[in-house]
């Protein structure tokens, strides 16, 4: 088969991508998502576009044309043509790749950007637990390629997995970010929350997710759940915001320290709620001789006393904050899936100060609508909005979340109805009107249940709805409904492989690569599996390099880049054995925030990833590794492995754990001998044995290959 | 991609380790070879640049010198921002009060350069650092953003420790050289990251682990791949760089500038970097308002555009202060500017893809304004002009729809880059005569 001739198959399998209907049966389109023939036109002539232009590509590569980057076809033509790579396809499936690269692959990568085994499986193996590949595993690998998927099964079940996915989704989902101030437009007088609570609102939904990857639910359930993994701490603010708008400032709470003859103690929480009075903790005494400004009881509006529930109210008459809420400490550790669902106006919901009754809650009936991802506290905060914004800003980011797209000017989708455009961007032609033609329509399904600053409007809107985004139309429908047909997008598979390309690579795919194509419709075909999209995106050449694909060609092809903070982190944790040893000290704590970490900017598609060990990258680590020593050695996160009392062993495990190169690496020994020869050298130069050791420590620490993600 | 080709191409030339060293590591041939090699001798003068860049397309346009006198322009309210006579470069014009702050000799060097940016879009702002596909790369095809190329075109000259921007600020965009994205550094962490350990056995225990990373260098070296080889490179020179950095440091630290991460402290740490010579083009963020759809009597326009002269002019007065001046040029750029009819009452401003003003200073730039306004529908635009005047004209050698680029390739003179250079990295548009010294 020639090159053009793969390609036209290339344009089939994409035409057959696009075109397919969804596997995922919730969401057909029988459910009301209506493909309007103009758009179905339109993907028909985006998909030509795409398929001549991997023809062209194919064809000037095939006759050795010159591109504008006459990359590395011109090498492959000499030192490749057997590869199999000139076609831009890597090398097709796993299984595919197993016969291949057995083969193929120059083991030593000096002519070709291909990998060896032992670079590629440390890196997948790092990145998804943190652990470091031992020989026996490179050497399975190298034997038979097609292991590595065996391999990256059994590497997802060590806990730190779960901790890097949990970090990924965070900011993949929009879910991370300084709440303490951002959550005020939701809960006023909150900026002082509990840093427990407001953990546990940074930390909701990627639980969630994480619930729905463990159980091999569709990964697409993170755009429709209406089930969530919260806390009652949690419940307890979803329940107040959904409150009327004038309700908070209600005076109708009183709380009492010591029982009088009108204020009767209530006999437990159920009772509390019923007749809203509360019992200050014993731990907290109210000092009625401090200015005048106490009394016993007192009565609170609701948003005080939300503030009450939580410990973080500053009382007048008390000069410390409230240390011992009322929402104990237990309430935020007692996660549990819970279902919410919408309570008809009108109808009586269940109190956010009724503690005894959210603690048993499964399902939480709630005016406001939770769904998906793009409805919870984190994402609302970290997006805000306002009368002038009125929740493109909302609309635009849970997409960009939900499908790695944002709207373009040159991909104009118009919605069935479009009444809802901003008349003062509503010429027809313009940039703005390129936008907001499907923008405005779609705000509708936010702006119909929320009020500007995310709480719960009076009545809910009836303004008209209707969505329309990269060829996908729906009429009309609720936030439901919105969630439903973003879920079944068919961006939606390529959007988060792309999203893992960035995570794994630090860089995207082409995603006219055939390979990336595979792999996304490997995606789709397992229902959206997640477990099954990074087995296999990460044992694809697209991140093994073990075969030279079309996006190696056209991107900066390699990159090793430095580990950024999610994934060093994650590295200390596994191979020190210590989980959450980044938070474990305020200072290491304080360090680590200073190194880059992948963040997605407002309306940003793509990532920023820092992968250049500049000298401030390397200063910082410089900083993180010095901290670190001081507690991994001679101290007591792992006072058993790294002792200068037992040097040699710890020498072992340095280089073996710390630096992850395994002692059947041929690398091992003469880093072995640095390292003990830095131990030596540094008690010559006067140091103790324990400075000695840190400083050891910290060397490995901040080798390339502890510092880097592919040596 | 590219890179790796011209690594191939270097080691198949049999090219020198200091070429092979400069290609891998992306750092200018000066650093590697000092001045030892007179092929990379500089062409002219080059300048540092301070560059203040913002994806919210701050209000900074509304109230500059060229949009005053112009029938409907609605100029911020706020008597702190009332018409005043500013002199530039000996000529007279008005514009909002706080402009008429800067230091004379900052006015005398100061360009007001109207131009469009071409999209309304936010996340757009890596097209405009683009100049939408017109910017190239140092081989002329690829696309290179504007801080990035300028750097790349300096920073030999100036032999700085690195060849890429340092970013102070988060600006919004995800800003790449050579296509490596560059990750922002707050002042406040520059401080405890290039300080360093302390005097003592802490210190010599430094210099240890200097030697011995050179060491496991030269081990891992021998087995990697090529692109574990450039890594490796990378890795090392960061730590040379960061050793050399931390033995200058410790006076300029001590001149009780502070380093805050807002914009008077990223101005602070920017001159501090200059003195160090540690990068060509440093990115900070001065706001001038803000995304200010919604701003009530656009008091906060008001408010941030005099603290944004203030760090403007703190910035001045420190390059005097350290006699660096004349070697550094400033400049501002926004994804797009803001609308200038007065819409909302007078309570905000709408994003406008047709006019931005960037505000340039420095020795190369006659201070003045280029450029100037036309009547677009409901609101303005910039509009053509003379480049030997400066002066509006629709049919003018400039024409509006090149401003982009011709404001890029001013600075871009500005900074001493040779003309050739920049017709092969800049497409379109032409520097300005008229804002040159």
């Amino acid at each position: 088969m020639t090159a053009c001739g793969r390609f036209t198959d290339v344009q089939n399998r994409r035409k057959a991508w696009i075109l397919a209907p969804s596997s995922h049966k919730r969401h057909r389109p029988s459910r009301g998502t209506t493909i309007a023939l103009m758009a179905r036109m339109q993907m028909y002539r985006r998909v030509a576009l795409a398929a001549a232009l991997l023809a062209t590509t194919a064809c000037r590569g095939q006759t050795g044309q010159a591109d504008d980057e006459p990359s590395s076809q011109g090498g492959s033509k000499g030192g490749m043509g057997g590869r199999g790579s000139g076609d831009g396809g890597a090398a097709g499936s796993a299984g595919g790749m197993a016969g291949q690269t057995a083969s193929t692959v120059d083991v030593t990568g000096q002519t070709s950007g291909t990998q060896p085994p032992a670079a590629y499986v440390a890196k997948v193996k790092r990145l998804i637990n943190g652990g470091v590949a031992t020989s026996e595993e490179v050497a399975m690998v190298t034997a038979n390629p097609a292991s590595l998927k065996t391999l990256i099964d059994t590497w997802m079940t060590d806990p730190v997995f779960k901790a890097k996915m949990l970090a990924f989704w965070s900011e993949a989902l929009q879910q991370r970010g300084n709440l303490n101030s951002s959550l005020t437009e939701q809960l006023p007088g909150f900026t002082e929350a509990n840093p427990a609570t407001l953990a546990a609102v940074n930390e909701m939904f990627a639980m969630t997710a994480w619930d729905i990857v463990a159980n091999d639910r569709p990964f697409n359930e993170v755009v429709t759940t209406r089930k969530f993994m919260v806390n009652t701490a949690l419940l307890v603010l979803l329940s107040f915001m959904d409150l009327p708008p004038d309700e908070g400032k209600k005076r109708d709470i009183t709380i009492f320290h010591n029982p009088t003859p009108t204020i009767i103690a209530p006999a437990d929480l159920s009772e509390s709620a019923t007749r809203k009075v509360f019992a200050l903790p014993d731990a907290f005494v109210m000092d009625p001789t401090n200015g005048g400004q106490c009394s016993d009881p007192m009565v609170l509006n609701h948003d005080t006393f939300l503030r009450v529930l939580l410990g973080s109210y500053p009382i007048p008459c008390q000069p410390n904050r409230l240390s011992v809420p009322i929402v104990t400490t237990a309430d935020l550790e007692d996660w549990r899936m819970v279902e919410f669902t919408r309570r008809p106006e009108g109808s009586v919901g269940t109190a956010y100060y009724d503690i005894a009754a959210l603690r048993k809650a499964k399902t939480l009936a709630l005016r406001q609508p939770r769904v998906g991802f793009f409805t919870t506290l984190a994402f609302l905060a970290r997006n805000a909005t306002n009368e002038d914004n009125d929740f493109r800003v909302t609309t635009n980011q849970t997409l960009i979340a939900a499908l790695g797209r944002a709207f373009e000017d040159e991909k104009v989708t118009i919605p069935v109805r479009t009444a809802a455009v901003s008349a003062e961007h509503a010429v027809p032609g313009t940039v703005c009107w390129s936008c907001h033609i499907s923008l405005d329509p779609m705000r509708n399904y936010f702006a119909n249940e929320f009020l500007p600053n995310y709480r719960a409007p009076a009545m809910r809107g009836t303004g008209e709805t209707s969505f329309g985004f990269l060829d996908v139309t729906s009429d009309g429908g609720d936030i439901y409904k919105f969630a439903e047909t973003t879920g079944d997008h068919p961006d939606f598979a390529i959007g988060w492989t792309q999203r893992l390309c960035y995570w794994s690579n630090s860089q995207p795919c082409s995603e006219e690569d055939p390979e990336f194509i595979r792999v996304a419709q490997a995606f789709k075909a397992s229902k959206f599996k997640f477990k099954t999209l990074l087995r296999e995106l990460l044992a694809s050449p697209l991140v093994t390099a073990a075969a030279e694909t079309k996006t190696q060609r056209e991107t900066n092809g390699t990159i090793v880049s430095v580990a950024r903070r999610s994934h060093l982190c994650a590295d200390f944790a596994n191979r020190l054995m210590t989980p959450d040893l980044c938070q474990s000290d305020a200072t290491l704590l304080r360090l680590v925030l200073a190194l880059p970490d992948d963040e997605y900017g407002r309306g940003a598609v793509a990532p920023v990833q820092a992968t250049e060990p500049t000298l401030i990258n390397s200063g910082t680590l410089n900083a993180v590794c010095d901290r670190l020593a001081t507690l991994v050695v001679d101290g007591k996160p792992t006072s058993s492995r790294i002792t200068s009392a037992n040097a040699e062993a710890s020498f072992d495990f340095i280089v073996g754990n710390v630096m992850g190169v395994p002692s059947g690496d041929p690398r091992y020994t003469p880093l072995r001998k640095i390292v003990s020869d830095h131990f030596a050298a540094a008690k010559s130069a006067k140091a103790n044995s324990t400075q000695a050791m840190r400083s050891a420590f910290s060397l490995a620490c901040q080798s390339p290959t502890a510092a880097a993600i592919g040596l | 991609m590219q890179r790796r080709n011209l690594l191939k191409m270097a080691v198949s030339a049999g090219a020198t380790a200091p070429l092979w060293r400069s290609l891998a590591s992306g750092l200018p041939m000066s650093w590697i070879l000092g001045d030892r090699n007179p092929a990379f001798a500089a062409e002219g003068p080059k300048q540092f640049l301070i560059v203040s860049l913002s994806q919210g397309g701050d209000p900074l346009n509304a109230n500059t010198p060229g949009t005053y006198g112009v029938q409907d322009v609605y100029h911020n309210p706020n008597p702190e921002m009332a018409e005043t006579p500013v002199a530039l470069g000996g000529k007279m014009t008005t514009a909002a009060k706080p402009w008429s702050t800067l230091p004379e000799w900052a006015r005398q060097r100061a360009v007001f350069f109207h131009h469009r940016t071409y999209t309304n879009a936010h996340p757009n702002f890596f097209k405009v650092l683009n100049l939408f596909g017109a910017a190239k790369s140092t081989r002329g095809s690829g696309g290179e953003m504007l801080p990035s190329l300028m750097a790349s075109e300096v920073a030999t000259d100036l032999k700085t420790v690195q060849a890429e921007p340092l970013v102070l600020a988060n600006t919004g965009a995800r800003l790449t050289f050579a296509g490596r994205v560059l990750a922002p550094s707050s002042p406040s962490s520059l401080v405890q990251i290039l300080g360093g350990a302390p005097p003592g056995i802490a210190k010599d225990l430094e210099a240890l682990r200097q030697k011995d990373l050179a060491a496991i260098k030269a081990e891992l070296d021998g087995r990697g791949t090529p692109a574990q080889k450039e890594f490796l490179d990378r890795h090392a020179l960061s730590f040379t760089q960061l050793k050399d950095v931390r033995d200058k440091i410790g006076s300029l630290l001590a001149d009780g500038a502070a380093w805050t991460n807002d914009a008077l402290g990223q101005v602070n740490a920017a001159v501090t970097m200059v003195q160090l010579k540690l990068s060509p083009v440093i990115v900070v963020s001065i706001p001038f308002g803000g995304d200010n759809h919604t701003d009530p009597g656009l008091v906060k326009e008001a408010a941030q555009t005099v603290s944004g002269v203030d760090a403007i002019t703190n910035l001045m007065t420190r390059l005097e202060a350290t006699g660096l001046k004349d070697q550094v040029t400033f400049a501002t750029c926004h994804v797009f500017g803001r609308t200038l009819s007065k819409q909302r009452d007078g309570n905000g401003r709408n994003h406008n893809q047709n006019h931005h003003t960037t505000l340039m200073i420095g020795k190369g730039l006659k201070g003045g304004v280029v450029g100037g306004l036309v009547k677009m529908g409901s609101d303005f635009g910039a509009d053509g002009f003379d480049s030997s005047t400066g002066a509006v004209n629709p049919t003018g050698d400039v024409r509006a729809t090149e401003t982009l680029e011709s404001m890029a390739k001013t600075l871009g003179k500005a900074l001493g880059i040779a003309d050739a250079v920049l017709e092969t990295r800049i497409r379109g548009g032409k520097a300005v005569p008229a804002a040159l010294a």
